[in-house]
């Protein structure tokens, strides 16, 4: 009988561990550093990823306390990591939403917020 | 005293049959078999087949809003599958204490209700959709969790009883980028489920990113899946 998920999934990941992998390209960290709060309003935001990413199909979206999006629209990938330039903006609560492919062919997803000048 | 054996080989077809990601919801449908006569009779393992339909589901509390950010990396997951055995009853024949008579055993095999749920909360998530709060690199690919595993018999239970049975396993699973590994406690929760603690160490190794144009490679659909930081279930 199936005793444990634990235990049942041993066989599963041996013959089918197909199509539910939990690694593929998350976010390893970011710089403003997720949740966290900086003095003055950066000029970009880039994120380092734990996998290699492909360059066409990565976005990154940024928006002020209003609402307003203030990226300039270009991504820059290189590896694991991408970067979008920031116009100038003012104090508040910046919300970033990223969309990765990585070379595994798996895409990912996310958001964050991050503080400035509080 | 303890046994070394191989159980029953166990197989599970699943399907998932709807997902939200703005609420992080998915409910999934599946067939777990159990392999009868492939396992060791010296560890319990069944000589017959028992078939399991299984319905799953994960809800990520990711939809919280900010004042709640706190509990924005728990997840709770669950299933209920119910255990139907490929025969009614197993009859086994003897002979009696005093050497006089034959004697014949019938065990009924019963129908069972198995139900569970998992708590989990997510330190990957925590890190990439929260707060960073500047952690060592092994504390931040942790999920912590609770696991509950219950049987109950509903059916053809003459001989089994309809009592529930079941552990409730507090562990941790660690997740890499190619592999995860989890070590959970195995806590019987009546005298019947067992009188001892117990442990169960699992190693999950991630074939599509280990070899993705191999083994890894999907069987159906499109290889994009989209995914979510959970380690979950």
């Amino acid at each position: 009988m199936h005793r444990s998920i634990l235990a049942g999934m041993i066989p599963l990941l041996l013959l089918l561990a197909i199509g539910e992998a939990k690694a593929h390209a998350f976010l390893d960290h970011a710089e403003p550093r997720v949740g966290n709060t900086v003095a003055t309003a950066p000029r970009e935001v880039t994120l380092w990823f734990t996998q290699k990413l492909e360059p066409a199909f990565c976005t990154i979206t940024v928006t002020d306390s209003a609402g307003q999006r203030i990226d300039t629209g270009k991504v820059r990938v290189g590896g694991n990591q991408m970067s979008v330039a920031l116009r100038p903006g003012g104090s508040g609560t910046y919300h970033v939403t990223w969309r990765v492919l990585s070379v595994d062919t798996h895409t990912t997803d996310g958001s964050f917020s991050f503080q400035v000048g509080k | 005293m303890g046994a070394n054996a191989f159980q029953d080989l166990e197989t599970t077809f699943k399907y998932r049959v709807f997902r939200d990601p703005a609420h992080e919801f998915v409910m999934s449908v599946g067939l777990s078999i159990e392999w009868g006569g492939t396992g060791a009779k010296s560890v319990g393992a069944d000589p017959f087949n028992t078939y399991t339909p299984t319905a799953y589901f994960g809800k990520g509390l990711g939809d919280l809003p900010n004042i709640l950010s706190w509990i924005r990396p728990v997840a709770i997951t669950g299933q209920v599958g119910y255990a139907i055995p490929g025969r009614n009853f197993t009859r086994t024949f003897g002979i009696d204490p005093d050497g006089s008579d034959l004697a014949i055993d019938t065990e009924f095999d019963p129908r069972v209700l198995n139900w569970g749920a998992t708590i989990q909360y997510s330190m990957p998530y925590l890190k990439s959709a929260v707060v960073d709060l500047g952690l060592p690199d092994f504390i931040d690919h942790l999920i912590p969790l609770v696991e509950a595993n219950l049987q109950t018999p509903v059916a053809n239970t003459l001989t089994a009883g309809t009592m529930t049975t079941g552990t409730i396993n507090p562990g941790a699973i660690w997740v890499g980028n190619t592999f995860q590994v989890g070590i959970e406690a195995l806590v019987p929760i009546n005298r019947q489920s067992g009188t001892n603690v117990g442990v169960i160490a699992q190693l999950r190794l991630f074939l599509d990113d280990i070899d993705p144009h191999g083994i890894g490679k999907p069987i159906f659909g499109e290889a994009v899946q989209p995914a979510s930081p959970f380690g979950r279930h």
